[in-house]
């Protein structure tokens, strides 16, 4: 008879630890980076009863199991880095576009044009100050804006450079989190049981690095769990390998034994990327390449319009100009400004191509103006032409790789989310199932109790009512 | 496949937030009117645009320098004609001159032949917008002096252009000597030759210094003399002068209404040109509204309709039919 309570027993105890694992699946339906659980279950070793056969003694769990799919972890993580990698690229590119201004009324063309404009209208009457006077003042305003810009470039690698040292504590102290669940998975899976919430905090951990750098995982059959970036360790189980950023060695990131970490993808390379691409040898066009254009549109366009303007005369001047521009070599686009002859006295502005610098001579400046339209203004490697030919592939060139950005970044999300889907699909906690298996546990639970009282009944009846014959 | 609430919420946001990012897109088109807002969103025609506005800007400037142009012309041009009047006035006189009137007669004509020399001295030193019509470079100085000697040297190549196009420029001024014209050695005009303020004849030395006779005052100062002397032959002589001279300035008149009438075509073709940019400019960037009005239309309508399905997909749980 005790035989049939202990079987009703263990039908009560399985039924509990299945509601119970539902209660966890539930409680934990939002925690990110949670899988389902599943107890697992099986039927207790039968008794052999001679004549009779194999008498059922009762169920039992003998696991708790965590759903999930490593190899779409696996894709995850590959897909993630290139994600974060594009993103990061888009969001700084944007801002680049923004800052150049275009189509804007603060836009390198507008002040440019409204440059000519002046000259142009200069022309008409060189001689008049009040002519000669919205030349400077647009001037100004066109070298503002290119100094404006180079500052603003300066501020962005600045931001950057600042958020690749962020973005790598952050790698540190992941792996040094990764390495300490290490540790105390590896110590409490020593039965062979897997310590499913753990594992789920581990893998979320890595899901987080994965957005910064390409990581690969692997796990050996004793249970060692190894992070690594490109073939090296960054967690080799419960050690881990730092990384460092050193801005004077152009910005690369090394290991704590001073080799050089190559990134594939991930945030980190896009960063590294746009603080370091000069758009040389196949590199990223990032900060210092459009640095670079700036500096080079800058030196290109004073040098030029200073070796014609040069060749002309000041107002009633009988020596030849000066230049019209300044700039510092250093950096150039930074110190781009007008020069102080200029500045101080609109009359030294070159309008007359003859000596004397008579009143309505304006020879220099049609040469100045005809100047805008040479196709050889620019002669450099990169860009050609006028400065327009100039601003124009800049610009293109930017948005193009803005656009290439944006879409490779759509697609890489895209790509993301659907294995994110099917993560889901797989690990999510699904309310309905739950309810349900609630209900089969309970009826179960309810089941095995009425079997209780049933043998209960069985043995009130045999022993208080069977024999009353010795009464 | 297994789908869990978390998917249906996960999806709905993502497609939720799509819709939205396309919304925000259309609202700030229907709202800027334009439709790209940094170059990425159409490389092509961000580029496009930056030529086009350039070449608004350029055509807009060549437009205005035609305008100023076709001024200062204008006020040549009846600065020219006010001579031309002098000269017809000045040749009726010296036909009844001529003729051989009384010395009472040939007294009033004399003072008003030297009232319509003063007269010409006056327009010749003529100015638009406080600048000298007919000085060269040299807009800063009067023409003639008070007896009609040169005050400035004028060079052939002291002819200012302004632009009206990008490799189209157009001769502004005139200068004064191809009207008034300077005496050469042998006493006839020269409307070609630099005034350099020498002597008729003399190789100019450096600087120049201005003092050279215009050949008009000159003919009016002989025709004084020989109204003076009532010498015929001269004013028969003069008479000649003035209808050369005449010719002269009618040709000079010709010249530049040519001028100015072949920068009225350019005004015009620049005009019209300014209207294509326009056009093109617009056709490029910006948006039609009632297309992105409609566009708005249904991508509202596709947000709405997210919204109400989401909201009755997520809402129910098997837990609203348990007892």
């Amino acid at each position: 008879m005790i035989f049939g309570f202990n079987s009703a027993v263990r039908g009560l105890l399985a039924s509990q630890r299945a509601l119970y694992t539902t209660n966890h699946n539930i409680d934990n339906a939002n925690t990110r980076g949670y899988s389902r659980q599943q107890i697992e279950q099986r039927a207790t070793s039968p008794f052999k009863l001679p004549g009779v056969g194999f008498l059922g003694s009762g169920t039992e769990v003998y696991n708790v199991e965590r759903i999930r799919d490593s190899f779409v972890d696996l894709k995850y993580w590959n897909e993630t880095a290139p994600k974060g990698e594009w993103e990061l690229k888009r969001n700084t590119l944007n801002e680049i576009e923004k800052l150049m201004g275009e189509p804007s009324n603060n836009s390198f063309r507008k002040y440019m044009d409204d440059f000519y404009k002046s000259l142009d209208e200069m022309s008409k009457n060189p001689s008049d100050i009040a002519f000669r006077e919205p030349v400077r003042e647009n001037a100004i305003a066109f070298s503002k804006h290119i100094q404006e810009t180079a500052k603003r470039l300066q501020d962005m690698q600045k931001e950057t450079e600042y958020t690749i040292e962020m973005k790598i504590k952050h790698v540190n102290s992941l792996s040094s989190q990764i390495a300490g669940l290490n540790r105390q998975i590896y110590s409490q899976e020593l039965d062979g049981r897997q310590a499913n919430d753990l594992r789920d905090r581990r893998e979320l951990l890595v899901d987080e690095l994965s957005n910064i750098v390409n990581v690969k995982v692997n796990e050996s059959s004793e249970g060692k769990y190894d992070v690594s970036i490109n073939g090296i360790s960054i967690v080799d189980h419960l050690y881990t390998n730092k990384i460092y950023f050193d801005k004077e060695k152009e910005g690369e990131i090394f290991w704590e034994n001073g080799s050089p970490v190559n990134l594939r993808s991930g945030e980190l390379k896009g960063l590294q990327e746009m603080y370091i691409g000069d758009g040389q040898n196949n590199s990223y066009r990032g900060i210092p390449y459009y640095m670079e254009q700036l500096n080079e549109f800058a030196k290109g366009f004073a040098d030029k319009f200073n070796e014609l303007h040069k060749e002309g005369y000041g107002l009633g001047s009988s020596n030849k100009a000066g230049d019209f521009f300044t700039y510092d070599i250093n950096s150039i686009s930074a110190t781009f400004t007008l020069d102080k002859s200029i500045i101080d006295d609109i009359k030294n502005i070159a309008a007359a191509v003859k000596e004397g610098g008579l009143s309505e001579d304006n020879g220099n400046l049609m040469a100045l103006i005809k100047q805008r339209e040479s196709k050889t203004f620019f002669e450099g490697s990169v860009s050609q032409g006028t400065p327009d030919d100039f601003i124009k592939s800049m610009l293109s060139s930017m948005a193009v790789d803005s656009l290439q950005a944006k879409r490779l970044y759509e697609t890489q999300e895209l790509i993301q989310k659907n294995i994110e889907t099917k993560r889901n699909s797989i690990s999510g906690v699904s309310l309905d199932e739950e309810m349900a298996n609630m209900v089969r546990f309970q009826h179960v639970y309810v089941a095995s109790s009425k079997m209780i009282t049933t043998m209960d009944t069985i043995i009130d009846i045999t022993v208080n009512r069977l024999g009353l014959v010795g009464r | 496949m297994r789908i869990t609430n978390n998917m249906l919420i996960n999806n709905m946001t993502y497609n939720l937030n799509s819709t939205l990012q396309r919304l925000e897109k259309l609202q700030y088109e229907s709202s800027v009117g334009k439709k790209f807002r940094v170059p990425s969103d159409d490389p092509i025609g961000a580029s496009k645009s930056l030529k086009f506005n350039t070449d608004i800007s350029k055509v807009d400037q060549y437009l205005r320098n035609a305008k100023d142009a076709s001024s200062w012309m204008k006020e040549t041009e009846s600065a020219l004609k006010e001579i031309n009047a002098v000269l017809h006035r000045a040749n009726e006189l010296t036909v009844q001159a001529a003729n051989g009137t009384n010395s009472q007669d040939l007294d009033k004509i004399k003072d008003e032949i030297k009232e319509l020399k003063g007269h010409i001295i006056q327009v010749a030193n003529s100015t638009y917008a406080g600048r000298s019509l007919f000085t060269g470079f040299k807009t800063d100085k009067p023409l003639l002096d008070k007896d009609g000697n040169y005050n400035v040297d004028l060079n052939s190549n002291e002819i200012f252009v302004y632009n009206v196009g990008v490799a189209e420029a157009v001769s502004v001024n005139i200068l004064g000597n191809k009207v008034l014209g300077s005496v050469d050695a042998s006493g006839n005009p020269d409307y070609v030759s630099d005034v350099s303020g020498q002597t008729p004849g003399a190789t100019p030395t450096d600087p120049p210094t201005p003092g050279e006779k215009a050949y008009l005052i000159q003919i009016f100062d002989d025709l004084e003399i020989a109204l003076d002397t009532v010498d015929q032959d001269k004013i028969q002589q003069a008479l000649g002068n003035i209808k050369d001279s005449m010719n002269q300035v009618l040709s000079v008149t010709s010249e530049i209404g040519a001028r100015s009438n072949r920068l009225e075509l350019t005004e015009n073709k620049l005009e019209d040109q300014l209207i294509t940019l326009k056009e093109l400019l617009s056709f490029n960037e910006d948006v039609s509204l009632p297309e992105a009005f409609m566009k708005l239309t249904i991508e509202e309508n596709v947000y709405r309709a997210s919204l109400g399905i989401g909201g009755r997909i997520i809402q129910p749980s098997l837990m609203d039919f348990l007892r």
